[in-house]
């Protein structure tokens, strides 16, 4: 990996993104308000982790996870999402990790910096 | 930056974000002991701990009417506010717990880092900003489980439909549902304006289902129109561009337990429990529906006349 690791935060909360990027400011960030936008990024840039939420207006942030993985090959992907609900079988194999807002931020500092010892190990 | 302006006192400090962690994951009884300092960790302390109240007492209140609503019939109505209330304090309960680490990451490191007062005291901004949000929301939650006086009091229509909008606009925003609503603000009806609010937001969750089931993601448009219709009559017209109903459908539609939602996401009671509401108001609500075009529910209420205007 080559300078700072790259992290992309999809929420439709400005605030939550605000919370994100500063919790993280030791990273290069970028965030998006929807899948639309966040797509627009992920073709120009390549990123390490992708932080996104499932539910938000526009396209579903599943289909956000999918597209990611093609155009950021090696991503990994953690969901937050408010939304207290069974993991959906296809998502176990694509997200690294499930949190449920409201989330402690070392638990989501904790999954990224985890998730990104395994990128560098493998 | 003298040493008197670090003035954070820690454990007092952790004892806040403790108790505010504490609700995050649910538990709603812990308060925060004020001390005599009366400064900005004490109002934030009081703040939390008249949220964290006011959380219980309604959470409680909640309980209590979950298991007197089936018997009312009030369950549709309520499920749909439950769930939207918990998603919607969830944001809010992020950016407030999110920010209450940094302060206190902040404090944990000022000897080898000193704190950056303007950080702080945004971060603060946002931490109020988000209880406020919180409490606006919980005061909805309030009008909404409040219980409804048997009584009808002249009442202005366009509030009661606006809060109505208020409780579940999230969920239309997210549908990209747009809404489009004309109703005259100075018509005056003489309703019970809970019992009316249960009806509207039954009515618009239909509406927002019937558009998702046509349009998927794409969205769709709610209209709500009011309107004097005669002298002793006045009709609110909520209609939308959804997935509409056969005849066999629509004319089934206001007996108990008629659902045409797969099992577990309607109770088959929210059209009855509204028809029954309108006909104690005096009224009739009917309905016209074209299947893959839309359908219109249509509620006349007698108009209120003030007794000064009666005798005129």
């Amino acid at each position: 990996m080559n300078g700072k690791p790259r992290l992309l935060f999809v929420d439709d909360e400005p605030e939550i993104l605000e919370l994100l990027t500063y919790t993280f400011r030791d990273f290069d960030t970028d965030t998006a308000l929807n899948t639309d936008a966040a797509l627009e990024i992920l073709r120009e840039k390549h990123f390490d982790v992708l932080v996104t939420d499932i539910k938000m207006p526009g396209t579903p942030g599943f289909t956000l996870i999918d597209s990611a993985r093609k155009l950021s090959p090696g991503i990994v992907v953690i969901v937050i999402t408010g939304h207290h609900q069974e993991v959906p079988e296809e998502a176990r194999q694509k997200v690294s990790q499930w949190i449920l807002k409201p989330f402690s931020l070392q638990v989501i500092r904790g999954a990224v910096l985890r998730s990104l010892e395994k990128t560098t190990e493998s | 930056m003298s040493e008197e302006k670090v003035c954070f006192d820690r454990a007092r400090f952790e004892a806040v974000l403790d108790v505010i962690e504490s609700m995050a994951v649910g538990d709603l009884e812990r308060q925060i002991p004020l001390t005599n300092e009366r400064d900005e960790l004490d109002a934030l302390a009081h703040g939390v701990n008249v949220l964290s109240s006011e959380l219980l007492y309604r959470l409680r209140e909640l309980q209590t009417a979950q298991s007197t609503v089936i018997q009312s019939g009030k369950l549709a109505a309520l499920g749909e506010v439950s769930s939207g209330l918990a998603h919607e304090l969830n944001n809010p309960l992020t950016i407030v717990c999110g920010y209450l680490e940094h302060i206190h990451a902040a404090i944990k490191t000022a000897s080898v880092s000193p704190i950056d007062f303007a950080e702080i005291e945004s971060h603060f901004q946002k931490v109020e900003r988000n209880l406020n949000r919180m409490n606006v929301i919980i005061r909805h939650i309030m009008e909404f489980a409040r219980e409804s006086k048997p009584s009808k009091e002249p009442t202005m229509l366009h509030e009661v439909i606006q809060r109505s909008f208020a409780l579940i606009s999230e969920q239309l925003r997210l549908k990209k549902i747009q809404v489009e609503t004309y109703v005259c603000p100075a018509l005056i009806a003489e309703i019970n304006a809970s019992k009316m609010e249960q009806v509207f937001i039954n009515l618009l969750s239909n509406a927002r289902d019937a558009i998702v089931e046509a349009h998927g993601d794409k969205g769709g448009k709610i209209r709500v129109v009011a309107r004097t219709v005669s002298n002793s009559e006045l009709e609110i017209e909520i209609s939308d561009n959804g997935i509409g109903m056969t005849e066999e459908t629509r004319s089934k539609i206001f007996n108990p337990f008629f659902t045409t939602k797969e099992v577990g996401r309607g109770t088959g009671l929210g059209l009855s429990i509204s028809h029954g509401i309108v006909q104690d108001h005096g009224g009739s609500i009917t309905c016209v529906s074209e299947r893959a075009k839309g359908t219109a529910f249509h509620i006349r209420l007698p108009r209120y006349s003030s007794p000064e205007t009666a005798s005129v």
